[in-house]
């Protein structure tokens, strides 16, 4: 076992509190940068891919979602695989 | 879809390199808490509590399993509960894989509920999950880490307006509001050393987020959770999903 402090309950609550104001800044800042994930601009893709799936070759459209532009994420991923 | 701006690939990738740098820093920031969180002081946990498990009674210690460091997953379903808790089951979905990975570095993962042991065994048949359950009934383990409200600490909430949710995942676990939110989900973590077993952390609310995976793959899709102004919750148990 690594080297460790031992305590009473008391202790452990006063710092776990300290802890856990640290914890929400945290999470605030992961909703933050989930938000801006989410304004990345759009990039429609300048081919259309063909993916080998369960059901056969699909587009990615593939009667999925029918939006023209795909996330730009999605379009790194099927580009690069 | 929402609203969002379209550009060119090059302006995708400029913004992106922006982000991936926040990124980084948010990852690393989460190293940092996560040796806070190993740097807290152990609490030697002096009750004796008793758990009902599938192999019998147990003790805190028996439950490590071998191990030297144990997880617990408190798991809302409380004694008057006929299922347990939607947001818990999708929680234990994710808790169930991982059991297995935890294991190879020496940490037992469980979960624990207030209700009789029958109970519990038969809803993980239901659910398809493997993971060991144990019963704290008549034991005051999940009082003494806050996670049980008597209906004198509930009264202000009970005196309010109650928040549709909570309406429908107390329907959905055949309990009442009361019955409901008696019940208060949490991780806690335990080490075992020379024979003493202490208390090294305890989280609950979105504390849990680490233990609901969904959350953090919807933060990578273009909707995100999109949870905002909607007056019921989304999730479901894994299946009833398609079911009115």
């Amino acid at each position: 076992m690594t080297t460790h402090t031992v305590g009473t309950r008391e202790e452990w609550l006063a710092a776990r509190k300290e802890l856990l104001e640290a914890d929400k800044e945290h999470l605030r800042r992961g909703d933050e940068l989930a938000r801006r994930r989410q304004e990345l601009p759009w990039v429609p893709p300048e081919q259309e891919y063909v993916v080998e799936t369960a059901d056969g070759r699909r587009t990615q459209a593939g009667g999925r979602s029918a939006g023209l532009a795909l996330p730009a994420c999605a379009l790194a991923l099927i580009s690069s695989g | 879809m929402p609203e969002h701006k379209v550009g060119t690939r090059q302006e995708w990738e400029v913004a992106r390199e922006e982000l991936l740098t926040k990124e980084k820093e948010l990852t690393r920031r989460n190293d940092e808490l996560a040796q806070e969180r190993r740097e807290l002081r152990w609490v030697p946990v002096e009750k004796d509590y008793r758990f009902e498990t599938e192999d019998g009674t147990k003790s805190l210690a028996d439950l490590f399993d071998g191990r030297s460091q144990l997880l617990i997953y408190h798991f809302m379903f409380g004694p008057s509960y006929e299922a347990g808790c939607p947001v818990c089951s999708s929680i234990a979905d994710t808790l169930d894989p991982n059991a297995v990975h935890l294991r190879a570095r020496d940490v037992t993962l469980i979960c624990s509920s207030r209700a009789p042991l029958d109970k519990l065994l038969a809803y993980r048949q239901r659910m398809s999950w493997s993971f060991d359950w144990v019963s704290t009934a008549g034991s005051d383990f999940h009082r003494d880490l806050g996670f049980v409200h008597t209906e004198e600490e509930l009264k202000p909430f009970l005196e309010g307006e109650i928040p549709p949710t909570v309406t429908q995942m107390a329907k959905a676990c055949s309990t009442d509001v009361v019955g409901y939110v008696s019940e208060g989900p949490g991780l806690s973590a335990y080490a075992l050393s020379d024979g003493t077993v202490s208390q090294t952390y305890v989280t609950t609310a979105r504390g849990l987020e680490p233990a609901m995976g969904y959350y953090g793959l919807l933060d990578r899709t273009p909707m995100g959770r999109h949870e905002e102004g909607e007056q019921t919750h989304w999730l479901r148990r894994h299946d009833e999903y398609g079911k009115t």
